[in-house]
């Protein structure tokens, strides 16, 4: 079955990166730019997993984590904040806001279907 | 280009100047089109026919007979021009008339011999031998002119 | 296209965009708004770089972008103040940056010890602001909790250890034994594990139990707790490491316990010591009489039946797949109400723009052939082809506005600049802009850059005065540049004014006159002796400075602003300062001129620079000898210009009163009469490119298409009506024989 993907993220450069990685993998992708597009496109697709960056404008990461949580229907899709690998801190609070892993940055395409693939069912 | 394709056989485009065969690699012809009055271009070279309006971009048509040495043409209906492409810019050649198109294999195009004329081996960068005919490959970067581009 | 090279021409579009909302970020940071809305701004455009950068592994840019994003990190956090030390330092970065950048995009290489200053100063201010250093990419994070197993020592003495008897039954370790109690917070977090057990089975065998031993009454049930807990037997060869790597994610979400798995293995043989503990000794042989007691605790026998893992039901019904919405497409709106955008290659802009042209050459066409036969068919068709006129030259209009920008990333360009000049030259600049939103075409902002950039050189380096030329004068220290753009009566004028010390006139006629530019004993109005700065080979700088002085002129900006159909003025106020104004026209694509004829070719000649036309009657010319001659118009005498001769075209010289006279202005405001046949009619010509498939041509600034098909030059009035260049331009010619002169 097609897993979809739900990748947030601000930079165009990065979706595009991300976009292939997942589609070379025979993934779906859907893509929004920031928080707030993200809740958007949320309302209207029920990905497998969602990749979300955390420095955006208008709602950053964090924000989109919880927002997505709030929704009772959303508990369970997993979220990968996307990191660079300094970030314990931010991951622990992207942690709280119910984010499920983390992909650090730069990444391998290898290795970000295989994440993706560890918190996928 | 990978490597591989420079041992693909070639398309050539072979046109005649008096007796003489010459060709070019059909890649770079962008169309041949039959002979239209041009309007000369002040301060310039005598091979240099002038521009003619090609679909909306003003092309220089070079009158390649001149330009080879083989004197002045007088264009006109019996001419053909060659539109070429070189980089991002496009000139006319005006040559007596366009022949053939042939396929070669990059091993059958001979370097040019030493006892060619100057003029040869300033514009041609090679020979065909085909059925007993000589054709020579132009070299485009040299006949048309240096574009002295906007220095930055 | 290969994909990722795409992606990286992406990346490189993008920087240019986070370059643009960086300078503009720190701009707004340096007025006194430090709000966290344009902090973060300022922070994600750095940020942002960095990120793409790591992915085309650009080391350099990397690790400068990542000092940057560190110091900016602690200005969002407050931990460090911007106050304008730092700004001056995060206004030199992001000018580090920026070049970084065009070096990596160009594949150039980079010489760290141009930025090595900036880059440890970004160091020094991120430790010595609040908060922890930050390791640079050092791992810190989750890092699993490492069991280890305490061990007695158990001493033998060396050499003395016999092939010593095994006990009956041995201690093999097999892998592991798990107990893992998840937190109600790791489902939370979207995770399952079942996902988690399954990742263990990857890795070698196993047999898991479900623990339920927590599990309370159904009436004290809570939906949201977790009860139950794994215990999961793996026989492995993977290391305790690979285990705890497994759980990273739901590190402390979790009671994770791992112990080594002993298993019973039949025989004797040498002593295997069970994986991944730390070596312990044999005891003698002596003590190996009692039989051999592990240390540690072995569970006991399985007592709870092994239960097999069934999949939890589906998590959400997942619903019909949904098509693909790429919202890449979108702009991103901005945050006050979006005008709707979309992102369009420029390729297929001027395809489109080209077309139209086509089609305003065509009615053209149009017109002319049909002109004289529709006139005397009645004025309905007449109204249909002035209509078609009209509708042509309206969709020109709107196609070339799709084309226009606003100048303000020209303006911010100049912003760096200033900084860079006034670095350079000691002293304190503010360049202030006005209509940066002013809109131009893309073409016209792109060929501005040179020209406008050493126009803001010259007024920092030349316009201002020094600092203690301005204490003296009673100026403030700070010298202001203005730079505005706006939209006037069709065009673009755009001014770049100082408040300097103003042209000196005295001395720029005095160098005029040295260098022979001018006649000694000519006198000029000061507007005439402003427009001197104008002539080629003029400097006033008596040493060549290096920011200006690189032999680019302000003859070569007037020829770039000429070159794009505009004009350029200027005008000063001693003690007060200078301003120069650049009128541009709104599209490039076409100029009104008037059609002549000259030895049988026709000709166009920019309306622009035309004041009049005459027909020179012999009263009025004047025979200066050597077939040159000047005419009297109204108290002044004007040079005639032999237009056909000068160009080449025409072997005899005309005769003037077989002539018409066209009386032209040029940017000196000298005049010039152009002699030509026959003026033929007046229209609004497309302009077309020449120098793109043939180079520049000495005296012709263009080409256009005719109605009837036919190719016209557009005439390069500077060139031809001003002597001196006339001259050089037909010493240009003789090169344009050698430019196709092969070395024989």
């Amino acid at each position: 079955m097609t897993l979809t993907v739900l990748t947030v993220d601000d930079s165009r450069t990065m979706r595009d990166m991300l976009r292939l990685a997942l589609t070379a993998a025979g993934m779906n992708v859907v893509q929004a730019e920031d928080g707030v597009h993200g809740v958007e496109v949320l309302a209207t697709c029920a990905p497998d997993c969602i990749i979300t960056d955390i420095n955006m404008p208008r709602m950053d990461g964090f924000g989109f984590i919880e927002a997505v949580r709030a929704d009772a229907a959303k508990q369970t899709i997993p979220i990968l904040v996307l990191t660079t690998e300094s970030d314990a801190d931010k991951k622990q609070k992207a942690r709280s806001a119910g984010a499920t892993g983390w992909i650090t940055k730069p990444f391998e395409p290898e290795k970000l279907i295989s994440v993706v693939k560890r918190v996928v069912a | 280009m990978k490597k591989d394709q420079a041992n693909d056989p070639r398309e050539l485009i072979v046109f005649k100047i008096g007796e003489m065969e010459f060709c070019v690699d059909i890649i770079q012809v962008r169309e041949i089109r039959g002979w239209t009055p041009a309007t000369p271009v002040p301060h310039s070279p005598e091979f240099m026919i002038g521009v003619i309006n090609l679909r909306g971009t003003v092309l220089p048509v070079i009158d390649l007979p001149s330009r080879l040495g083989h004197g002045k043409s007088v264009p006109s209906q019996r001419h053909a021009v060659i539109v070429v492409q070189e980089q991002d810019r496009m000139t006319g050649l005006l040559v007596d008339m366009v022949s053939d198109i042939i396929s070669v294999e990059q091993k059958e195009i001979h370097p040019t011999p030493d006892v060619s004329s100057a003029i040869a081996r300033s514009f041609v960068s090679g020979i065909v031998t085909l059925e007993g005919r000589m054709i020579s490959l132009l070299s485009l970067e040299d006949v048309l002119p240096n574009l002295q581009r906007k220095a930055a | 296209m290969d994909p990722m090279a795409s992606i990286r021409d992406t990346f490189f579009q993008e920087c240019e965009e986070q370059m643009e909302a960086l300078e503009q970020g720190l701009m707004t940071m340096e007025e006194g708004d430090t709000s966290s809305e344009t902090v973060n701004a300022v922070f994600r455009a750095v940020h942002s770089v960095k990120g793409g950068a790591g992915a085309f592994k650009l080391t350099e840019l990397v690790s400068f972008a990542h000092a940057f994003e560190t110091v900016l990190d602690k200005i969002r956090s407050n931990q460090l103040e911007p106050n304008p030390e730092i700004m001056r330092l995060l206004l030199k970065s992001a000018d580090v940056l920026s070049d970084l950048v065009c070096l990596c995009r160009d594949g150039a290489a980079i010489d760290a010890t141009q930025y090595d200053g900036v880059l440890g100063e970004l160091n020094s201010t991120a430790e010595g602001a609040g908060g922890e250093p930050e390791d640079d990419f050092a791992s810190i994070d989750f890092a699993p909790a490492m069991i280890s197993f305490d061990l007695p020592t158990i001493d033998i003495p060396a050499g003395d250890a016999p092939a010593f008897e095994m006990p009956a039954t041995e201690q093999v370790a097999t892998g592991f034994r798990i107990h893992f109690r998840p937190h109600a917070d790791l489902y939370r977090t979207g995770n399952e594990p079942l996902l988690l057990i399954r990742q263990l089975k990857s890795l070698g065998s196993i047999k898991c139990t479900c623990d339920t031993s927590a599990l309370p009454k159904l009436a004290d049930y809570k939906v949201n707790e977790s009860y139950l807990a794994f215990d999961i037997e793996l026989e492995t060869d993977a290391s305790a490491l690979d285990i705890t790597q497994i759980f990273e994610f739901v590190d402390g979400a979790c009671d994770l316990d791992i112990q080594p798995l002993m298993a019973e293995a039949a025989g004797a043989g040498p002593f295997v010591p069970p994986m991944q503990l730390p070596e312990f000794d044999m005891p003698p042989a002596e003590q190996l009489a009692q039989p051999y007691v592990p240390v540690y605790a072995i569970p006991p026998a399985a007592a709870a039946p092994v239960v097999e893992i069934v999949s939890p039901p589906p998590m959400a019904a997942a619903p019909a797949p949904v098509p693909v919405i790429d919202v890449a497409q979108k702009e991103k709106p901005t945050s006050s109400g979006p005008a709707p955008t979309i992102r369009v290659e420029l390729d297929r802009v001027d395809r489109l723009i080209n077309l139209v042209g086509e089609l305003v050459i065509n009615q053209a066409m149009l017109a002319q052939r049909l002109g004289p036969a529709v006139a005397s068919s009645g004025s309905e068709a007449l109204a249909s082809l002035e209509e078609l006129e009209r509708l042509t030259r309206d969709l020109q209009d709107s196609v070339m506005a799709i084309r226009a920008q606003p100048v303000k990333s020209l303006f911010q360009r100049m912003q760096r600049i200033v900084r860079e000049v006034a670095d350079q030259t000691g002293k304190t600049v503010r360049l202030r802009t006005e209509g940066e939103a002013t809109e131009v075409d893309k073409t016209v902002i792109e060929s501005l850059a040179d020209p406008l950039t050493h126009m803001i050189r010259n007024a920092v380096d030349h316009g201002l005065e020094s600092p203690e030329g301005r204490a003296s004068a009673g100026k403030s220290e700070e010298g202001v540049i203005k730079l505005t753009a706006a939209h006037q009566s069709g065009k673009v004028v755009i001014t770049v004014q100082d408040d300097g010390a103003g042209i000196n006139r005295p001395k720029v006629l005095e160098i005029a006159k040295k260098k022979n530019l001018v006649p000694q004993d000519a006198t000029f109005t000061d507007s005439e002796i402003d427009n001197l700065l104008f002539l080629p080979g003029f400097s006033t700088a008596t040493t060549v400075s290096a920011i200006s002085g690189r032999g680019v002129g302000m003859d070569v900006v007037r020829r770039s602003i000429q070159a794009l159909g505009g004009r350029i003025n200027i005008s000063s106020k001693p003690g007060h300062g200078s301003s120069f104004t650049l009128s541009l026209p709104l599209t490039l694509a076409v100029l009104d001129g008037i059609v002549v004829s000259i030895a049988e070719a026709i000709f166009i000649i920019p309306l622009t620079s035309v004041v009049e036309t005459l027909q020179p009657e012999n009263k009025m010319i004047l025979d200066l000898g050597e077939g040159s001659h000047a005419m009297r118009v109204r108290e002044r005498l004007v040079p005639l210009v032999d237009v056909g001769q000068a160009l080449g075209v025409r072997a005899e010289p005309s005769k003037p009163t077989e002539s018409v006279a066209i009386l032209v202005d040029t940017e000196s405001h000298s005049r010039s009469a152009l002699m030509v046949d026959r003026i033929i009619d007046q229209r609004q010509v497309v302009i077309k490119s020449f120098e793109h498939n043939y180079g520049p041509v000495p005296g012709i600034a263009a080409a256009t298409i005719l109605g009837d098909g036919r190719v016209a030059m557009i005439l390069d009035v500077e060139t031809i009506a001003d002597s001196k260049q006339r001259e050089r331009m037909e010493s240009a010619s003789k090169d344009a024989a050698a430019k196709w002169a092969k070395a024989s």
